[in-house]
C-alpha cells in the first residue's frame, strides 16, 4: 500500500502541486505585510506608547503635582518637583521621565486624577543617544500638544471602561 | 464685620443697665452677660454692631474680641451691617407663608423699591427676611424695630409704611382689630361665663 | 478605678478616663477628629460613636466618662453604620481636592474615609466654599477643607494662650476665622498645622514641595533653643523639607516652637561649603590641606598664651570636647563658651541647669521669674508654665520687663533691688514663696549677662535657699538657657583655665594684640569688630559674623547634619542623629579638629565618634547618661559684688525669629520678622 501511494506521489509531483497551489492562492489574497514606514497598522486605543503631558483647552497645563504617578511608578522613572506658582496654584517645576527606565505599564496614566500624564499612540521615538530619552517637562508638554487630538479621542473611547 | 476707627462707649444710662446685667451672674462669670450687653450696645449704636462696639464689649467683660464676635455672628438678631431707621423683619416661616407672607414681601418691595436685605437710599428702611417670630396665630406678621404688626395684607402693609414714611406711628398689633388672637367675629366660647 | 467591658474584654481604667481612653487602653482604635489628648474635650465631630449597652443610641466616646460596669461595643454593624453616617455628612462640604492638598497621604479624614466612607457621594447640591483667611506667614489656610473640629481654637485658648481664632457664623455658614484679618501672633503657631486633622491649616513654607511618602524621617533633637525638643526631620535627598515634633512628655510634650519648625530653610542659604584662607587680605577658596597649613604656619610663630578659643551657641558636645583637648594640648588656658559673659562656672552643676526639669513645672505652686521672657527664650517652657497657670493654687512673680507672657503674673518690678526685698521678706511675693510647698525660681540669661551677674546669681541662690526652694527631692533653682550647646560646654568645662581669659577679656586682649589667634567654633554672637587684626579661625556652618572676620574658614556641619550629644537647659543629655549631609566639602566638626591636630603639635587620641564619645563620657560621667536628667550638686555659688541696683534687667532675645546664624539665613524667619516686628528696624540681636 505505502509503496503504491509513495510512488504515485513522487512520480506525479503531487506535493509540488499542492505547494504551488498555496502560492498561487496567496498571489490573489490581500498582502499581510506593511510597507513600514510608509504604511502603518492600526493600533488599539489602549496602546501605551510615548508619554505626553496634556493641557486644558485654555492652554493651562493639567498636571497639579500630586505626585501619584511618581509614587506608583514601579520603575522609579518619574521625578517631580513642585512649588506654588505665582498665582498660588500647585504646579510642577520639574517633571522628568527616564524613558529608558520606563516599562510602559501605564500605571502613571491610571493614577493621574486629572488625565495629565498619558501614554499616547506614538511609538516612534527611538533616539541615538541616551540623553535624548531623558524627557523633561517641556518635551512632555510638547508631546501633549502634538498628540492632543489622538489622545483625546482615545480617552473618550476608553472613558466607558475606566 | 465692618471695621472702623471710631470709638464706642456706653452712655451713662446704659452703663448702669450693663452693670445690672453683669451683676445677675456669679462673680468671675461676667462673660455670661455678653448677649444682653451686645443688644444694649446695638440699640445705642443705631441698630447695628461694628468693630468698635465689639471691641468695647470684649473689653468691658474682659474676654477676647473673637469670642464676642462669635456670639454676634451666631445670632441673627445682631446686625453686623448698618440698618435703616425702621428695620423691617418679615417672617417667612410656614404659617406666615401660608397666610400670604409672599404678598406682604411684594408690597414692601413695591412700596420702598428695595429687595430683601437692602436699605432704602434715604436710610429709613431695611428689609430682612427672618424665621418664625412666634406670632403664628396672627400670621402674616412683620416686626418693625421692636413692634409687631400682625394680620397683615398688602393694603395694611402699605398703609403702615406710608405712616412711617410720614414719621407718624402706626398702631402695632393686629391690623384687623382683633383682640390678641381671639376670633375676628368676636368670642365664640365661654360667652356665658361672665353672666353667672 | 472603673471596670468596663469593651468588646467582651474586661478592663480597668483610671478614674476620670473617658470611654475613648478606655478603648485605647484596650487596644481598640476609635476614629476621631475633634478629640486630642492635650486639648479639652469638644465632642463635636461625632466620629467616635460607640455602642453602650442600655443606651438608646450610640454615644460619643470622647465625651463620655468611663463608669463602672459599662458594656461598650465598638465593632457592631450599628456602630459602623453610625460612623459611616457621620463621615458622609463630613464629606458633604469637604472638597475632593486630595491630589493638590498638602495633607494628602497623612490626612485623618482621608484615612478614615477609607474605613467609613462611601464609594460615591449622594449629595447632589452645590458644595459650599469658604474664603481663605490670612493668618500669617507660617500657616496657610484653605478654609473650604475645614471640618470644624475646633482643635485650632482650643489650641489657641488652652496651649498657646492667644485667643485669636474662633468659629464665626453658624450652621452651614460656620467658619473658622480671626476677629480682624490679622496674623496669629504666637511662637507656637506651627503646631496648628499638626493639629489640623485635614488640610485646612497647612505649612506655608512647605507648601506643595513634597509628599509624605517620599520623605526620609529621622528622629533627632532640636538645637534652635536650649529646650532640646524632640523632633523628627523629614528629608528628601539632601534637602530638609520640614521639621515636626515628636512626643516627649518630659520635655516638649507634643509641641515645638515656630523657630524649631520653620528655620530649617536657613540651612540651605549662606552655607560654608569649602575651606577659605585669607591671602593678601582677600578670602580665597582653598583645600583642607592649604587651610590647615595656614593655621600651622601661624601657630608656629605664637606662644601658647597668645591663642584663645571661643565656642558658640549651636555646638554639640563632641566638638567642644575635641577643641578643649586641642587647646589643652596646645597649652592655652584662654577658652570660653559664655559668649554673653554670664558668670557660670562648672563647680556645681546645679548652679547652671534647670534643676526641676521642665516637667517639674507641673508640680510647682509658685514661680519667680528673674530677668527672663520665657515666651521668647523657650516657648515650650512658657507653654508649660501657662498650662500650670490654668490650674488652681499657683502664683507667678516676674522681676523683669513687663511683657505679655500669655498668662497672668505679678510684676514685681524690673531692678535687682527687688531681689534684696525678697531676701529680706519685704516683698509681698516672698511670703507667697515661703508658703509654697514646691516653689521655683527661673533665672534668665538677661539677669546674668551683665557686669554684676555673679552677684545676681548669688542673690538668686540665697533666695532659693531662704524660701525653701532647696529640698531633698526638689531643687527649685532653675537657669533658663537660650543656647543649645551651652550646658554641654559648661559640663565639659570649656571655661578659662588658671590665669585664663574669659570672652570679654579675650576680645579685649585681641584688640590689644596680646592674643594673636582666636579659634571660633561656631561663635557668632560676639563683638567681632575687636578681632579685625587678630588671626581668626572660624569653624562653623554659616557665613555669619564670625566668618566675616576670619582668616581661615573651616566648613562644619549644622545640627541636622551630624550625630552629636546635646545637653538641654535641664541638663538632660540627648543624642541627635544626622538627618542629611553637609554641603560641599564641609565635614563633621569633631573630625575637622581631629584632622587639624595632626598638622600642629597637639595630636588628639581619638579617630572615630565612638572613640571620642567613650573618652568624653569617661571624663565627664553625666554625658554618658543619655535621655536622663542627672541632678546637679548644690553648693555655694555666685560671688559678692556691688550690684547696680537701679539698672533694669535686659532681655537676651529681642526678636524671637532672628537669634542665630541659621535663623538669620532663613527666608521664612525674615518674613516672620517683617510681619511681627514690622515696626522695628532689623538688627542683629545677641542671643545669650
Amino acid at each position: 500500500m505505502s509503496l503504491v501511494t509513495n510512488s504515485v506521489r513522487s512520480w506525479f509531483l503531487t506535493e509540488l502541486a499542492s505547494g504551488m497551489s498555496i502560492i498561487f492562492k496567496h498571489m490573489f489574497h490581500n498582502k499581510a505585510t506593511l510597507n513600514y514606514p510608509y504604511e502603518k497598522g492600526a493600533i488599539s486605543s489602549r496602546f501605551r506608547g510615548e508619554h505626553a503631558l496634556r493641557r486644558y483647552a485654555n492652554g493651562e497645563e493639567r498636571c497639579i503635582a500630586c505626585k501619584l504617578c511618581e509614587a506608583v511608578c514601579p520603575a522609579l522613572a518619574i521625578t517631580i518637583e513642585a512649588e506654588p506658582r505665582d498665582d498660588g496654584s500647585r504646579r510642577t517645576t520639574r517633571y522628568d521621565i527616564d524613558m529608558l527606565k520606563c516599562i510602559y505599564c501605564g500605571f502613571c496614566q491610571e493614577a493621574c486624577p486629572v488625565d495629565a500624564i498619558v501614554e499616547g499612540p506614538n511609538f516612534e521615538f527611538a533616539a541615538e543617544t541616551r540623553e535624548e530619552l531623558y524627557y523633561n517637562k517641556e518635551k512632555l508638554l510638547a508631546n501633549g500638544d502634538r498628540w492632543e487630538k489622538e489622545i483625546a479621542e482615545n480617552l473618550s473611547r476608553e472613558a466607558a471602561y475606566r | 464685620m465692618i471695621e472702623t476707627k471710631e470709638k464706642f462707649e456706653f452712655s451713662s444710662k446704659n452703663q448702669i443697665k450693663a452693670d445690672q446685667y453683669i451683676s445677675r451672674y456669679p462673680a468671675g462669670k461676667q462673660q455670661s452677660a455678653v448677649m444682653p450687653l451686645l443688644y444694649l450696645a446695638q440699640n445705642q449704636n443705631g441698630g447695628w454692631l461694628n468693630q468698635a462696639v465689639l471691641e468695647y464689649i470684649a473689653d468691658y467683660l474682659s474676654m477676647s474680641a473673637i469670642k464676642v464676635y462669635e456670639v454676634a455672628t451666631f445670632y441673627t438678631m445682631y446686625n453686623l451691617k448698618p440698618v435703616g431707621k425702621h428695620h423691617i423683619q418679615l417672617c417667612r416661616t410656614t404659617p406666615c407663608w401660608l397666610r400670604g407672607a409672599n404678598s406682604i414681601a411684594e408690597a414692601i418691595c413695591e412700596k420702598l423699591s428695595i429687595k430683601h436685605g437692602e436699605t432704602t437710599p434715604d436710610g429709613k428702611f431695611t428689609l430682612t427676611e427672618v424665621e418664625c417670630l412666634g406670632a403664628c396665630v396672627n400670621a402674616p406678621v412683620v416686626q418693625i424695630n421692636n413692634d409687631f404688626y400682625e394680620d397683615l395684607d398688602k393694603k395694611s402693609m402699605k398703609k403702615i409704611l406710608e405712616l412711617l414714611q410720614e414719621n407718624s406711628t402706626p398702631s402695632s398689633g393686629s391690623q384687623k382689630q382683633r383682640h390678641t388672637s381671639a376670633p375676628q367675629s368676636g368670642p365664640k366660647t365661654l360667652i356665658t361665663l361672665g353672666e353667672k | 478605678m472603673p471596670t468596663l467591658i469593651i468588646d467582651g474584654n474586661e478592663i480597668d481604667v483610671q478614674d476620670g478616663s473617658t470611654v475613648l481612653q478606655a478603648c485605647e487602653e484596650a487596644g481598640i482604635e476609635i476614629p476621631r477628629f475633634c478629640y486630642h489628648q492635650k486639648l479639652s474635650i469638644a465632642g463635636n465631630c461625632r466620629m467616635c460613636l460607640v455602642e453602650l449597652e442600655k443606651a438608646p443610641k450610640p454615644i460619643a466616646s470622647c465625651a463620655m466618662p468611663a463608669a463602672d460596669g459599662m458594656i461598650i461595643r465598638t465593632n457592631t454593624p450599628s456602630v459602623k453604620k453610625a460612623r459611616e453616617g457621620v463621615m458622609e455628612f463630613l464629606l458633604i462640604n469637604h472638597p475632593l481636592d486630595c491630589p493638590i492638598c498638602d495633607q494628602g497621604g497623612e490626612c485623618d479624614l482621608q484615612d478614615q474615609a477609607m474605613a467609613y466612607g462611601r464609594d460615591s457621594s449622594r449629595f447632589g447640591e452645590t458644595k459650599r466654599a469658604v474664603k481663605d483667611k490670612d493668618i500669617g506667614p507660617l500657616v496657610g489656610t484653605i478654609m473650604t477643607r475645614c471640618i470644624h473640629c475646633t482643635r485650632c481654637i482650643r489650641f489657641g485658648e488652652e496651649i498657646a494662650g492667644v485667643e485669636e481664632m474662633g468659629a464665626i457664623y453658624r450652621g452651614e455658614h460656620m467658619e473658622i476665622g480671626t476677629f480682624l484679618e490679622k496674623s496669629v501672633k504666637s511662637e507656637l503657631s506651627g503646631n496648628l498645622i499638626d493639629l489640623c486633622p485635614v488640610g485646612a491649616l497647612t505649612s506655608k513654607p512647605y507648601a506643595f514641595t513634597a509628599r509624605p511618602w517620599e520623605l526620609k524621617k529621622t528622629e533627632t533633637i532640636d538645637a534652635m533653643d536650649a529646650v532640646g525638643s524632640s523632633i523628627r526631620i523629614d528629608t528628601r535627598g539632601r534637602e530638609i523639607m520640614r521639621v515636626l515634633p515628636r512626643l516627649n512628655e518630659e520635655v516638649n510634650e507634643e509641641w515645638i516652637s515656630d523657630k524649631t519648625r520653620f528655620s530649617c530653610d536657613g540651612l540651605k542659604y549662606s552655607r560654608l561649603d569649602r575651606p577659605w584662607v585669607k591671602k593678601d587680605g582677600q578670602l580665597t577658596e582653598a583645600t583642607w590641606d592649604e587651610s590647615f597649613n595656614a593655621i600651622k604656619n601661624k601657630l608656629s610663630t605664637l606662644k601658647p598664651t597668645q591663642i584663645a578659643a571661643l565656642v558658640g551657641n549651636i555646638v554639640e558636645c563632641e566638638s567642644i570636647f575635641a577643641l578643649k583637648q586641642l587647646m589643652t594640648n596646645l597649652g592655652s588656658p584662654h577658652i570660653d563658651c559664655r559668649q554673653d559673659s554670664t558668670p557660670f562656672d562648672n563647680e556645681y552643676r546645679a548652679s547652671y541647669i534647670f534643676n526641676t526639669g521642665i516637667a517639674g513645672i507641673d508640680q510647682t505652686d509658685a514661680i519667680l521669674l528673674v530677668g527672663t521672657n520665657p515666651r521668647l527664650e523657650a516657648p515650650i517652657i512658657n507653654a508649660r508654665i501657662r498650662k500650670r497657670s490654668l490650674q488652681s493654687n499657683f502664683s507667678i512673680g516676674l522681676i523683669g520687663n513687663d511683657v505679655d507672657l500669655t498668662y497672668k503674673y505679678d510684676n514685681l518690678g524690673n531692678t535687682p533691688a527687688i531681689l534684696d526685698e525678697i531676701i529680706k521678706g519685704n516683698n509681698p511675693f516672698s511670703s507667697i514663696l515661703n508658703k509654697a510647698k514646691k516653689p521655683m525660681l527661673i533665672i534668665g540669661q538677661g539677669a546674668l549677662s551683665r557686669d554684676d551677674g555673679r552677684g545676681i546669681l548669688q542673690k538668686c541662690r540665697i533666695i532659693a535657699e531662704e524660701t525653701g526652694m532647696i529640698q531633698e527631692n526638689w531643687k527649685g533653682f532653675n537657669v533658663l538657657h537660650t543656647a543649645a550647646g551651652r550646658v554641654g560646654a559648661l559640663d565639659i568645662g570649656f571655661l578659662p583655665g588658671t590665669n585664663g581669659f574669659n570672652t570679654n577679656e579675650i576680645l579685649d586682649q585681641a584688640q590689644k594684640d596680646s592674643i594673636k589667634l582666636v579659634y571660633l567654633l561656631g561663635a557668632d554672637e560676639i563683638k567681632t569688630n575687636t578681632l579685625e587684626n587678630t588671626f581668626v579661625i572660624y569653624q562653623g556652618h554659616h557665613g555669619d559674623a564670625g566668618a566675616k572676620v576670619a582668616d581661615v574658614i573651616l566648613p562644619g556641619c549644622a545640627y541636622t547634619e551630624k550625630d552629636g550629644t546635646w545637653v538641654n537647659t535641664e541638663g538632660r543629655v540627648q543624642k541627635a542623629t544626622a538627618a542629611s549631609q553637609p554641603p560641599g566639602d564641609a565635614k563633621e566638626d569633631w573630625s575637622i579638629i581631629r584632622a587639624l591636630s595632626d598638622y600642629i603639635e597637639g595630636e588628639l587620641s581619638f579617630d572615630s565618634l565612638t572613640d571620642i564619645r567613650s573618652t568624653m563620657t569617661k571624663e565627664i560621667r553625666v554625658l554618658g547618661l543619655i535621655d536622663k536628667q542627672s541632678p546637679g550638686n548644690w553648693g555655694t555659688f555666685g560671688e559678692d559684688c556691688t550690684i547696680q541696683n537701679k539698672l533694669p534687667f535686659k532681655l537676651p532675645i529681642d526678636n524671637f525669629y532672628l537669634t542665630d546664624p541659621i535663623t538669620r539665613a532663613s527666608p521664612t524667619m525674615t518674613k516672620c520678622t517683617e510681619t511681627f516686628y514690622s515696626n522695628r528696624i532689623r538688627e542683629n540681636v545677641t542671643d545669650g
